[in-house]
């Protein structure tokens, strides 16, 4: 009995595998390694980079802090002379992330700290960039 | 024998791709709980010794008044401290430092399993200062110079 020849489908499909399979890998990649979250909208502001994980997960507000002092809490932009009235509104959880520029100087950051002092505010939190 | 085309899965993928190219965020923050520390606050409110650490944007740091490395500073702490409550740290930054060296120094303070740091806020107004320059060269006696 004569065997059938086996015969190859060829499709113009086929020429375009490769580039499935490394599609399908960065898709796995963007899938696995990344989160999906709303980016933090940053202001401008170039966070100083350090990693000092020490921070209990908990509801708060952010105060952003850019060079030059200007502020935005709650994604809101304030002046420093309604910072202390903006405090007061938020009530008894006074939580409060502070987002600061690399660049701004103590002097003006003071500025800002004693007006938290004042309003009862005398532990923060820092947020700056992990370093790699 | 028809074969199935690859072209609306590519398509689907792509898509998908795309998606999470666009959705994912890589970028992490860190971020660290501290506590303030005034120049008002009494000294007699603690029993704890209080290890004042002093620096400039030229990186030039004091303890307690005492000009000395960072280093130095940091195992000058650690010989004399054994438990981590029985002191406390202030970094006081001077005006002229940036934010990103006083988070250094911090970082490198915590690396250094000193992990009770606090950041100093000094007093704003200069009548303030005179009077707590006063106050703090008779009232704390917990400032102890090493």
């Amino acid at each position: 009995m004569k065997l059938q020849k086996h015969k190859k489908f060829t499709t113009r499909d086929d020429n375009l595998l490769p580039l499935v399979n490394i599609i399908f890998l960065l898709l796995i990649f963007f899938m696995i390694a990344g989160v999906i979250q709303k980016q933090k909208e940053l202001y401008d502001v170039q966070l100083a980079s350090a990693t000092i994980d020490e921070y209990v997960e908990r509801e708060m507000h952010t105060l952003f802090i850019d060079d030059d002092g200007s502020l935005v809490l709650n994604d809101k932009a304030i002046s420093s002379s309604n910072l202390s009235s903006e405090l007061k509104k938020l009530g008894n959880k006074k939580d409060l992330i502070i987002a600061a520029d690399g660049k701004l100087l103590t002097e003006s950051l003071n500025k800002i700290l004693l007006i938290l002092s004042k309003n009862k505010i005398n532990n923060i939190t820092l947020m700056m960039d992990k370093n790699d | 024998m028809t074969r199935i085309s690859l072209t609306p899965i590519i398509d689907v993928v792509f898509i998908l791709l795309i998606f999470f190219m666009l959705a994912t965020n890589f970028q992490d923050f860190s971020k660290t709980d501290i506590k303030l520390s005034h120049d008002k606050a009494k000294a007699a409110q603690s029993d704890k010794r209080v290890f004042i650490i002093e620096f400039n944007s030229k990186e030039e740091f004091k303890l307690n008044d005492q000009k000395l490395s960072l280093d130095q500073i940091k195992s000058k702490i650690k010989s004399r401290e054994q438990s981590d409550e029985d002191f406390l740290v202030v970094a006081k930054p001077s005006d002229k430092v940036n934010m990103q060296l006083t988070l250094s120094v911090i970082e490198n303070l915590k690396k250094s399993k000193i992990n009770n740091v606090m950041l100093g806020v000094t007093s704003d107004s200069p009548e303030d200062a005179y009077k707590l320059k006063k106050e703090k060269s008779t009232k704390l006696p917990m400032l102890e110079k090493l």
